[in-house]
């Protein structure tokens, strides 16, 4: 991670951390904030809050509200996902990272991270519970994460804003939800029209029931002439019997 | 010509409304907190309109290329309710939250003691909060109304550049005027304000710290009222740059006090195009066939 990216356009410039995906997402960018770093408006913020929510639990609640405006609020990748729908926004890393930063002086099994994300998730705006499931991504990649947080995932799966439901199918939700939550949100995916590329594991976790709905899916909308969605055909050929 | 609306009620309104706002020039949108028809009976009905506003509202307007902020308090009206009265406790972590550019709607309407101390209470709230103020004036009694509400302004020690007073008229504006608050028009269909009215008390007091909104909302109302003003204006020999002013300027002036305005093009919105990512599929959600 030595060659810093001097480029906005992220997808260039930031390397691939994660093994096996093509695109490293928001929670995979709180894990390296050295590559965060270019793509912050602010960064030097960050720094400052990062170590203000180690020092501070009480001080995470009012700098994770006011992550947009001071890291800025533009997708990580912006040619392929100019509305950060899919991977994520420079603010759902910075918001990530705090996570990271707070879990890291409490220490590995504290508790309370738990109970301290579902507060910040209930008590957020949009990009706030995203922050919160970009960062049960982020714990997830470099570890084991609270799974009294699945709940959260499934919440916003019942959302019908597409960058909730896309966050909520990264590594955390791929590892943590059950079989038929997981199943259901790749197929509402699909309805939405967000890319399944926001799927963590997909191929590894698509199973033949999935194939089912996937060519039920299929049928449904031959029949009612409509075209199938190049991500649907994905779903068939990618799918294991 | 380009229009922030700064009070509309977008939660009332359609997804036909906001296409036919983006074709008439409306990038940006103050969404203040009211009340609904029907009564709201505890503090969770109003923490679910407020999420609502800072989130399901924002993403509607975005898939329309609108950016939309909110104003977040207890309106007067409500104030009277002391079940709906507990949400004051809740208030200023909203007052934090990104886009929440402003507290209110706040002021009078029956001009009762609750509707006094809920009054008070929020205006100290926005100076904790550092926010500026939405204040409405009543429908009935508006004279008097308005003389108390500057009285309770001036009370809390706020600065008037930080205070917009709405829904006005020509028995009104003066007031207003003269406490160096900003002074806000509702131009209805056929209440309130209408757009030679508005145009005529712009000719007369002129076109600074003068604020032009639709204030549309579930009643007879009309979301492209600002956008019909501002050819009135035009219409009647004001510049392209006044209508500018009026409609744009102002209100950027007024809620960028709070420093919290996003008024950059919505990423990926492309006018006239579906939103990324593909609307083409069927689905529960706001992008199905999507056109500006």
């Amino acid at each position: 991670m030595t060659d810093a990216p001097r480029s906005p356009d992220a997808e260039r410039a930031v390397p691939t951390v994660r093994p096996g995906t093509a695109l490293p997402g928001a929670g995979d960018l709180a894990l390296a904030t050295d590559v965060l770093r270019p793509l912050l408006r602010d960064p030097e913020w960050l720094d400052t809050a990062r170590t203000a929510v180690a020092t501070d639990p009480a001080t995470l609640p009012r700098l994770f509200a006011l992550a947009g405006r001071r890291a800025g609020r533009g997708p990580l990748h912006p040619s392929v996902d100019p509305t950060g729908v899919t991977h994520g926004t420079v603010d759902d890393a910075a918001r990530a990272a705090l996570v990271v930063a707070r879990a890291d002086a409490a220490g590995p099994g504290a508790p309370g991270l738990a109970n301290t994300l579902t507060t910040l998730y209930h008590q957020g705006d949009t990009a706030e519970r995203r922050g919160v499931l970009r960062a049960l991504d982020a714990l997830t990649v470099r570890g084991p994460a609270p799974t009294a947080a699945v709940p959260l995932a499934e919440d916003a799966l019942r959302a019908n804003d597409t960058s909730l439901v896309a966050a909520a199918v990264g590594p955390f939700g791929g590892r943590h939800l059950d079989d038929h939550t997981w199943r259901h949100a790749v197929l509402k995916l699909v309805f939405l029209g967000v890319p399944l590329q926001a799927v963590a594991g997909l191929d590894e976790r698509a199973d033949a029931e999935l194939s089912r709905m996937a060519h039920d899916l299929a049928a449904e909308r031959q029949a009612a002439g409509r075209d199938i969605p190049p991500d649907l055909t994905r779903l068939l050929r990618t799918t294991k019997e | 010509m380009r229009i922030l609306d700064p009070h509309i009620h977008m939660t009332s309104r359609t997804t036909d409304d906001y296409e036919a706002m983006y074709a008439a020039g409306v990038r940006a949108v103050v969404e203040p907190a009211f009340w609904l028809g029907q009564p709201r009976t505890s503090a969770g009905s109003f923490t679910d309109y407020f999420d609502s506003l800072v989130g399901w509202e924002r993403f509607r307007a975005a898939q329309f290329g609108i950016r939309h902020h909110a104003a977040i308090a207890l309106n007067p009206k409500e104030a009277n309710d002391p079940r709906c009265r507990e949400v004051l406790t809740e208030i200023p972590r909203y007052l934090l939250k990104d886009g929440v550019v402003a507290v209110g709607e706040v002021g009078f309407d029956s001009m009762t003691p609750a509707e006094d101390d809920v009054f008070a209470a929020q205006l100290e709230l926005a100076r904790d909060a550092d926010l500026p103020v939405l204040v409405h004036t009543p429908h009935r009694d508006k004279l008097a109304g308005t003389r108390r509400t500057l009285d309770v302004v001036r009370e809390s020690g706020l600065p008037p550049e930080r205070v917009l007073v709405d829904h006005l008229n020509e028995t009104t504006v003066a007031l207003v005027h003269d406490a160096g608050m900003w002074a806000g028009f509702s131009v209805y269909p056929d209440t309130k304000m209408d757009e030679r009215r508005t145009v005529a008390l712009l000719r007369e007091y002129g076109t600074a710290r003068m604020i032009v909104n639709s204030a549309a909302d579930w009643g007879r109302s009309d979301p492209l009222k600002t956008a019909r003003t501002g050819h009135e204006m035009l219409a009647a020999g004001f510049t392209d740059d006044d209508v500018d002013q009026v409609l744009w300027r102002n209100p950027v002036e007024f809620y960028g006090q709070s420093g919290n305005l996003v008024l950059d093009p919505v990423p990926g919105f492309v006018a006239g195009e579906p939103p990324a990512p593909g609307v083409e599929f069927e689905g529960s959600s706001v992008l199905r066939g999507v056109r500006a």
